[in-house]
């Protein structure tokens, strides 16, 4: 589904990503793992199409198509949805509104009717349920005046209503609190199926008991350091990440 | 050039007194001598700074000829309210009956038009009603009063009932000579209320030069809800001075859409003659193409215990020069006011531009007074946090644009004149999305 070859990015002559190698296909869930500042949150946005980030090197593919050529929202169209770390408040937009539009522009882009007023608000109120969200932050402006565990939990609500086929969570946990994390984990868990993917970005292992992945990797410098399976963040738990520091200047060598 | 104006003024004002069909001769006489005091604005005057307005006067001005109905002719139904209301309109200045409906007796309002005044009627309105304070000393107040030849006056009553009366004032002169001037009187009794929406309309081929002052007086306890929308599509200048005078415990609340036009000035100044006025100075300006849209507010507090809200928001499209200045007066007395300014402006082309300023004078020592100004481009965040969701750039933009103007489009009360400016700004922003 994704595919990533030596992927470098810079920000204002700044390089941040340094090659990066990864393969996502459908059906997996991926966990990205890393100190701060090692570059988690930059590859999620460079695959969102975030314009402060320069690809200076590199492809990224996904479906067969190059990811580069493409704007913000037509990596939208084409499926791919960035859970933001910092979901943005938008005054005077309505969620419901604003969900309604992106959503009829996905399914036309794909070649799908527009949804009517009524099987819009049923489609929306089936996905409510799974994050449990409350009918009254739909009628509000987006995100305006959210406290920081709804933002959250309303990335993954506009997750499930546009149903993309790749789905990037960036830091998705951070300031929530258990129960929170179990309702956003859970809304997730339920989205994963066999012709979906997931990439999961933490810097935490926490996250990691709910939404279960099947590949672990260790971004530092730049670069994806360590790869392997769950246990590889158990390990990080346990032991931080100074080993994998030392292990990574010691190929250096 | 300045000199010459004030000469072609002084020329045409004693043509204008020979004919003596306005304004009693001493009144106008008065005005047009302290017009004189200032003169017409030239480069040089700070009022009148970014807006040019010497460089748009004709060069031989044309006073309007009495006419029998100038709409008698047109065809035209710019109707707001579909709804009972009344709804008076005037063509260059002059009101056509033809289009009129104001005879509603059930409404108990009292409608005169000045035009049909004899002249002593006249005097005697104008020594009642007309205490004109001109608290920035602007020329165009003067010149109104001197030129005076037409207008309405609106009286409502505790009896009479609150449906809206709509003002259209339509231009359909082509000729760039053409100087006309308007007055529109509104008188609240103690303890009225109600709704008056100022419609200024132009097709392409208009011109000349407009000089309109509306004058509303809010009685004790009174409120009113005054809507002012223009959408100019001709060549001509619009000057509009609005005074609202308030007296104790009055509330008014104030809508001013500037959406188009050539050459737009209001001065729109509110005057706290008395303790316990409420005012809410709203206010949305689109300026698109090579308009100059210029908003000047002032808001003198002239006794204590008064509160004055104020917000304006202006979208700056491809060559637009938006202009905004907010003056806040609190006099020495007028302690325990709370006057409150904000003005926010997006800026869309490098071509664009807005002056903003906020004016502060403030002579009493307990008061509680903030503004703020605030120019940008839209939010990169959140532009792209719209399309990373899968909308175009283009409906992004318009999603953001719309959000911005319905701040102020929500605080409307007048559902016709909600839903329609809903609909013409949401065109002009290319919203196009129902709800």
């Amino acid at each position: 589904m994704l595919i990533i070859k030596n992927l470098k990015a810079s920000i204002e002559n700044n390089e941040i990503l340094n090659g990066i190698d990864l393969e996502v296909n459908a059906g997996e869930v991926h966990a990205i793992m890393g100190p701060n500042g090692s570059g988690k949150s930059t590859l999620a946005s460079v695959l969102a199409g975030r314009e402060e980030f320069e690809v200076t090197d590199g492809t990224i593919v996904f479906e067969g198509k190059d990811l580069m050529e493409m704007e913000p929202e037509e990596r939208a169209k084409e499926g791919i949805f960035m859970a933001f770390q910092y979901p943005v408040e938008i005054p005077g937009v309505s969620t419901t509104n604003f969900l309604k539009t992106a959503l009829n522009q996905i399914r036309e882009y794909r070649g799908l009717q527009p949804l009517d007023a009524v099987s819009f608000l049923t489609h929306l109120r089936e996905k409510m349920k799974l994050v449990e969200m409350d009918q009254s932050l739909l009628s509000r402006a987006l995100n305006e005046g959210f406290s920081g565990g709804e933002k959250k939990r309303n990335e993954i609500f506009q997750m499930a209503v546009l149903e993309p086929k790749l789905s990037i969570l960036d830091e998705t946990d951070s300031g929530l609190d258990i129960d929170a994390l179990k309702i956003v984990a859970n809304g997730v868990n339920q989205l994963r199926s066999k012709d979906k993917a997931v990439i999961v970005v933490t810097h935490y292992q926490r996250l990691l008991n709910f939404i279960i992945p099947d590949f672990v990797h260790v971004l530092y410098q730049g670069k994806i350091v360590k790869s392997g399976t769950r246990e590889l963040a158990l390990e990080l738990e346990e032991k931080g990440y100074d080993w994998i520091k030392e292990e990574y200047k010691s190929t250096l060598v | 050039m300045e000199l010459s104006l004030n000469q072609v003024l002084k020329d045409l004002f004693e043509k204008h007194q020979k004919q003596n069909n306005g304004a009693p001769a001493a009144y106008a006489e008065q005005a047009f001598e302290r017009f004189m005091k200032t003169g017409f604005p030239d480069r040089k005057s700070e009022e009148y700074k970014y807006f040019p307005v010497h460089r748009h006067f004709p060069e031989s001005p044309l006073l309007a000829e009495k006419v029998e109905d100038p709409g008698a002719h047109l065809v035209f139904s710019p109707k707001l309210d579909d709804r009972e209301a009344i709804h008076l309109v005037f063509i260059d200045g002059r009101l056509s009956e033809k289009h009129s409906s104001r005879d509603l007796p059930e409404a108990g309002l009292e409608i005169k038009h000045l035009n049909q005044l004899s002249s002593t009627e006249l005097r005697e309105l104008l020594e009642d009603h007309l205490d004109t304070y001109n608290v920035n000393n602007d020329p165009f107040i003067e010149l109104n009063s001197s030129f005076l030849r037409d207008g309405i006056f609106i009286k409502t009553s505790k009896k009479s009932s609150t449906l809206p009366v709509y003002c259209y004032y339509i231009t359909s002169a082509e000729d760039v000579n053409s100087f006309r001037n308007f007055r529109t009187i509104m008188v609240l009794e103690q303890d009225s209320r109600a709704e008056l929406a100022e419609y200024f309309f132009s097709e392409e081929n208009a011109g000349g030069f407009e000089n309109f002052f509306t004058e509303v007086y809010a009685g004790k306890g009174s409120r009113l809800n005054l809507y002012r929308i223009q959408h100019k599509r001709g060549k001509e200048v619009l000057l509009n001075n609005i005074n609202i005078y308030q007296k104790e415990n009055s509330l008014v609340n104030s809508f001013t859409f500037s959406l188009s036009g050539k050459m737009l000035r209001n001065n729109l100044n509110f005057l706290l003659e008395e303790e316990n006025c409420e005012s809410h100075l709203y206010g949305f300006y689109f300026v698109d193409g090579d308009d100059v849209i210029d908003n000047h507010t002032t808001v003198d507090h002239q006794k204590p215990n008064c509160f004055s809200n104020e917000n304006y928001k202006g979208i700056l499209d491809k060559n637009g020069k938006g202009i905004f200045n907010g003056k806040i007066y609190v006099r020495q007395n007028a302690q325990k006011t709370n006057a409150f300014q904000s003005n926010k402006n997006i800026v869309l082309t490098d071509s664009a531009t807005i002056n903003t300023k906020p004016q502060l004078e403030i002579w009493a020592d307990d008061v509680k007074c903030s503004h703020g100004a605030t120019t940008g481009q839209l939010d990169n965040h959140q532009l792209f946090y719209l399309r990373s969701r899968g909308l175009d750039e283009r409906t992004a933009k318009a999603l953001l644009l719309h959000a911005f103007a319905f701040e102020i489009i929500d605080k409307i009360e007048l559902d016709p004149v909600k839903d329609y400016l809903t609909k013409v700004i949401n065109k002009l922003l290319g919203y196009q999305f129902d709800n």
